[in-house]
């Protein structure tokens, strides 16, 4: 039978693999005992975090069967899309606690990867704001759970990257809003220690995040912008906004139709980018944005991962602890800029302290986050295998919904050992050993 | 006053995308199916939470002939569209040996439909407005041997839905069939499906959408299923009886 190749957001890995994809979690066959399956929402982890020989889809698991405008709960299938959510939510005056990049991703996802936002010092990530799972764990039950009922479950299930078992459905909370837009502020820094300073200075800001320059060597390394947000009150709204403050994101999407060739993007290309980038938000000091552009600029353009070409990209997302991360970040970006690797995209954001219900492989732990954008080209992997030792030696880790690549004995360096049944595997759980 | 549409299968994937197509205009649902499961309930929550619809449940089979009056009495008020969307496909080798399951393909397609369309057509005629819709097939066009109990089940369907256009006309009472050709559900999972020539259950939910919205007769999806028929329908017999089809 012909297979087809199934691949995540960064498009690399591409595997063989089954997709069953049953209506509804009753309708699922389990295949025979010794087959390996993992759970895959929409694929928007980058590498093989959701990737098996047979992965159970939950993109048919679309329904949200419970909305409390009052109280601002939420109880869905694990496939309904945070984009679907805020649909419903937003025009009632709610939103999601915590944001990630992109809205394209179910809640299931959001569980499992326990995603954090801009608001992670504040808030925490997303598995702080669930109440209550069903998981389908490997004797083929449905097991519901919570603070309170099978905890252990609960908390192994939230950042625990789908290897406890198949999310069905997701009891969450929302938090208010009074509009959906958000007053925002552009900080420009000139150099690494400048933008640190700067996102430590905005910490009080409920959203904030840092984009910074990898291509500037010397004295303008880590030059970038710290980007912040709060919800705009409706009374500092102009009119237009004020007669329709809860207006919910467009459905409309761009989409970028084929892959560019690689040559499309280069350092060069980039290294323009960056610097119009920079001087355009030196410039303009922010404003009042609705929440897609503030939350999710990438989502305008669907498949926008395919301007890095057929051969894919990997994201390479790391957190040090405060003591080490001025430092640490420093030498990382040094290395990448020796090495002669292009890193596109990249992004610093606070993290607070590590999340009181999560697995112990969840990622955020208090300090300073740096995701960065890389073409899969053994040059690079080479690249982040010398960075990996930085990590090491700093004090930090990796976040595994981005993660392709990284070895079994660097994984058992920085995340405690994490037991789970044997049925629930995914080719990254394989690669780190169990 | 909200203005409602009856989900006769509302389990089936082709009828609950028409139930999402409905809602998005506003109507409010009744979806009505065999088991009143958990599916089916975060179905009918979903409708509501996303499209701020009333939405109705309620049960029925289609071959249980003695309930379906009760049911039908029952509507209040009876729902401006009605789409019989359920069927079987059956298995059709098991079906000629096996008269029990050739039942159950006749019902699902044929007679349960009858049945209940013969009872809704009375009420509709009587108050003087509303559209059945009913979902048949290209299968009932020309019986073919991998599958015509389930065809024949169709042509049936599809005949009866033509008289009972020219029945209701007069009362104002607007009749539509719709003749799927190809349709990717779980129907039809597992079997290989040409490409271009098989349509998403959105597709036919939308043609749906719009035959009852400019009083169409018939409709095929894709539409590229009209000429196909009309040139399987033209081959004479003693060429098409030697077809492997
Ligand atoms: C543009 C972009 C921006 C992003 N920004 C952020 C960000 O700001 N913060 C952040 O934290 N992440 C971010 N991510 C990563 C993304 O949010 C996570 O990888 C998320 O888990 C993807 O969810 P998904 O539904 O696509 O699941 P997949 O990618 O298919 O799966 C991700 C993981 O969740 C598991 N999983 C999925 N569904 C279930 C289920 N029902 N039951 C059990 N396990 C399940 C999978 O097994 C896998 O381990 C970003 C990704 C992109 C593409
Ligand atoms: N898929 C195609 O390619 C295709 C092509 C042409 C026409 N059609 C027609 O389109 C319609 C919808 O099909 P689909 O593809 O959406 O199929 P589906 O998803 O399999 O749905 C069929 C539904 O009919 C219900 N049903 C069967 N027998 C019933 C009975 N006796 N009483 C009440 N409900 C009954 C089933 O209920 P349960 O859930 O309880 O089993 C099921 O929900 C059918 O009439 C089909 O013949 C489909």
């Amino acid at each position: 039978m012909f297979e087809p190749r199934l691949t995540n957001w960064g498009g690399y890995p591409a595997v063989p693999a089954q997709v069953l994809a049953p209506a509804h979690a009753e309708a699922l066959a389990l295949p025979p005992p010794g087959t390996p399956l993992i759970a895959r929402g929409n694929g928007r982890c980058y590498g093989d975090a959701s990737l098996q020989r047979t992965v159970v889809s939950t993109l048919r698991w679309n329904k949200i069967f419970y909305f409390d405008p009052v109280l601002g709960r939420c109880g869905c299938e694990a496939g309904v899309l945070l984009a679907d959510v805020l649909a419903v939510a937003v025009p009632q005056g709610w939103f999601l606690p915590v944001a990630p990049g992109t809205k394209y991703i179910t809640v299931g996802g959001a569980v499992a990867a326990n995603v954090h936002g801009k608001n992670h010092h504040h808030a925490g990530a997303f598995g702080q704001y669930v109440d209550g799972l069903d998981v389908l764990t490997e004797d083929g039950t449905r097991q519901p759970c919570s603070r309170t009922v099978r905890p252990d479950l609960f908390r192994r299930s939230i950042g625990g990257m789908g290897l406890t078992g198949i999310i069905v459905s997701v009891h969450f909370r929302l938090c208010r809003i009074a509009s959906a837009y958000l007053h925002t502020a552009h900080h420009p820094a000139a150099n690494l220690a400048g933008l640190l300073a700067g996102l430590e200075a905005q910490r009080p800001e409920a959203y904030a995040v840092a984009w910074l320059d990898a291509l500037r060597p010397g004295r303008a390394l880590g030059r970038g912008i710290v980007h912040t947000g709060r919800f705009a009150p409706v009374a500092s709204l102009p009119p237009a906004g004020q007669a329709a403050p809860l207006r919910p994101h467009p459905g409309r999407q761009l989409s970028l139709p084929f892959y560019l060739p690689r040559l499309a993007l280069n350092r060069y290309t980039m290294g323009l980018y960056n610097a119009l980038y920079y001087r355009r938000h030196q410039r303009h000091s922010g404003g009042l944005v609705h929440y897609d552009d503030f939350f999710y600029p990438l989502d305008k353009l669907r498949h926008w991962n395919r301007i890095y070409g057929r051969q894919g990209f990997v994201q390479y997302q790391l957190v040090l602890p405060p003591a080490t991360a001025e430092t640490g970040l420093a030498e990382l970006l040094r290395t990448i800029h020796l090495s002669g690797c292009g890193a596109y995209l990249a992004v610093l954001k606070l993290l607070g302290p590590a999340d009181e219900w999560a697995a112990p492989i969840s990622f955020p732990m208090a300090g300073v986050s740096l995701a960065l954008d890389f073409h899969a080209t053994p040059a690079v992997l080479a690249l982040l295998d010398r960075l990996d030792a930085l990590v090491l030696r700093y004090g930090g880790r990796l976040y595994l919904a981005k993660d392709a690549r990284m070895s079994a004995d660097f994984f058992h360096r920085t995340y405690p050992a994490f037991p789970h049944p044997a049925a629930f595997q995914s080719l990254q759980s394989q690669r780190l050993g169990g | 006053m909200q203005k409602t549409c009856l989900i006769l299968g509302s389990g089936s994937d082709i009828g609950q995308a028409i139930a999402y197509a409905f809602a998005r205009q506003g109507y409010g649902l009744l979806l009505a199916a065999r088991a009143p499961d958990e599916p089916q309930q975060h179905l009918a929550a979903d409708l509501a939470i996303r499209h701020g619809v009333a939405v109705g449940s309620l049960a029925f089979d289609g071959e249980d002939y003695a309930a379906h009056p009760a049911l039908v009495q029952g509507l209040h008020p009876l729902p401006d569209v009605v789409v019989a969307v359920f069927g079987y496909l059956g298995d059709h080798a098991r079906a000629t040996a096996d008269f029990a399951e050739c039942g159950r393909i006749l019902a699902a397609n044929y007679t349960g439909h009858v049945s209940l369309l013969n009872l809704l057509a009375a009420r509709m005629q009587q108050r003087g407005h509303g559209t059945l819709v009913g979902v048949s097939s290209v299968a009932g066009e020309r019986g073919r041997q991998s599958n015509y109990l389930y065809g024949s089940a169709k042509a049936g369907f599809t005949a009866y839905l033509s008289g009972l256009r020219n029945a209701l006309f007069r009362a104002g009472v607007h009749v539509v069939t719709v003749k799927p050709g190809f349709v990717r559900t779980k129907m039809t999972a597992g079997l290989p499906l040409p490409g271009p020539l098989t349509a998403a259950p959105d597709d036919v939910a939308r043609a749906v959408w719009r035959a009852c919205q400019r009083r169409q007769n018939v409709v095929y999806v894709p539409g590229i299923w009209r000429g196909i028929m009309l040139a399987i329908r033209l081959l004479p017999e003693f060429v098409f009886k030697r077809l492997r089809l």
